[in-house]
């Protein structure tokens, strides 16, 4: 292994996160040092000599690290709020509007505390978690512009967006049993319409936290 | 000039480097380090955080093209980074104009 394969095998090693994030960051700074021993190289010194000083330009695996996680984490916040966004937006439409997929359960809703408790939990719990993730969609992407995001930020975007993944659908699947409404049919799509969706939201979620 | 002088000017140089043609994250450095004549310090790989921030804040646009026979990603100012870049340049002129008015010599 040459000295450039070592120093990217280091930083790799101290960049934790989604693959996906890291791939294409890893890929460039593979790039450079090539560009850089390269251009050593030519001015005339040995191999060797030439990657030790790109490596040395580059900058050590703890100075150069920081800068890489806050990116692979921002990344992954980002992709886990547009995913939270996509899987919140439609529950209403499929669950109570729309496409009406709780109608049977709602005509058998008994009239209990615990029941009407859950009903506004749901609701609140799913709007602040949809205008959470909407917000820190726009905050690790344009709002870049105007704020300084960094780790912290990922791992609330990722904390929130976790909460809101395992919240919703135990509720919903809480509500749904409660009826005494609860059909194969009806189980079956709750499984496949909000706890799949919800399930990758909080996978995503704890491969951001991993990277924070 | 060490990286802690650059701190919040590093985005505006890098739009500027990047305004006049498309250049890869190598190519970005070496034209820093020719327009500021070999006098900014910072370690090369601090770039690549800036520029995936940059292209993420809508500044900078990239693709992965090739150059001298290798695929790079190269990076180019978008409408919104020249905007920005044109911003920065006014506050820039105010700032040092009025820092030259109180440290120049009498």
């Amino acid at each position: 292994m040459s000295a450039v394969d070592v120093y990217l095998a280091d930083l790799r090693a101290a960049v934790p996160g989604p693959s996906w994030a890291r791939r294409d960051l890893l890929r460039e700074a593979g790039d450079h040092l090539e560009d850089a021993t390269d251009a050593y190289t030519r001015a005339g010194y040995p191999t060797a000599e030439a990657e030790a000083l790109a490596l040395r330009d580059f900058g050590a695996v703890d100075v150069i690290a920081p800068g890489f996680r806050d990116t692979v984490a921002i990344s992954g916040a980002r992709r886990t709020a547009a995913l939270l966004v996509l899987v919140m937006i439609p529950q209403a439409f499929l669950w109570d509007g729309g496409i009406n997929l709780g109608g049977t359960a709602h005509s058998t809703a008994p009239d209990t505390g615990l029941f009407h408790a859950l009903d506004v939990v749901i609701g609140y719990i799913g709007t602040a978690g949809a205008l959470g993730a909407i917000i820190a969609l726009v905050a690790t992407a344009i709002g870049q512009r105007w704020l300084r995001i960094g780790r912290g930020t990922a791992r609330m975007t990722a904390a929130w967006s976790l909460a809101t993944a395992t919240v919703v659908p135990l509720t919903g699947f809480t509500m749904l049993a409660l009826t005494g409404g609860l059909t194969v049919t009806l189980a079956l799509s709750a499984i496949a319409l909000m706890a799949a969706p919800f399930a990758l939201v909080a996978f995503s979620a704890q491969r951001t936290l991993a990277a924070c | 000039m060490k990286a802690d002088a650059l701190r919040g000017h590093l985005d505006s140089l890098i739009l500027a480097v990047v305004e006049k043609q498309p250049l890869h994250g190598y190519a970005i450095i070496e034209a820093l380090s020719v327009r500021s004549g070999g006098e900014l310090d910072l370690p090369t790989g601090t770039i690549y955080p800036a520029l995936r921030r940059l292209e993420k804040a809508g500044y900078l646009d990239s693709s992965w093209s090739e150059v001298g026979g290798r695929k790079r990603r190269t990076y180019e100012l978008s409408p919104a980074g020249r905007s920005a870049l044109a911003a920065h340049r006014q506050e820039w002129r105010t700032f040092s104009q009025v820092v030259s008015g109180v440290l120049g010599e009498a």
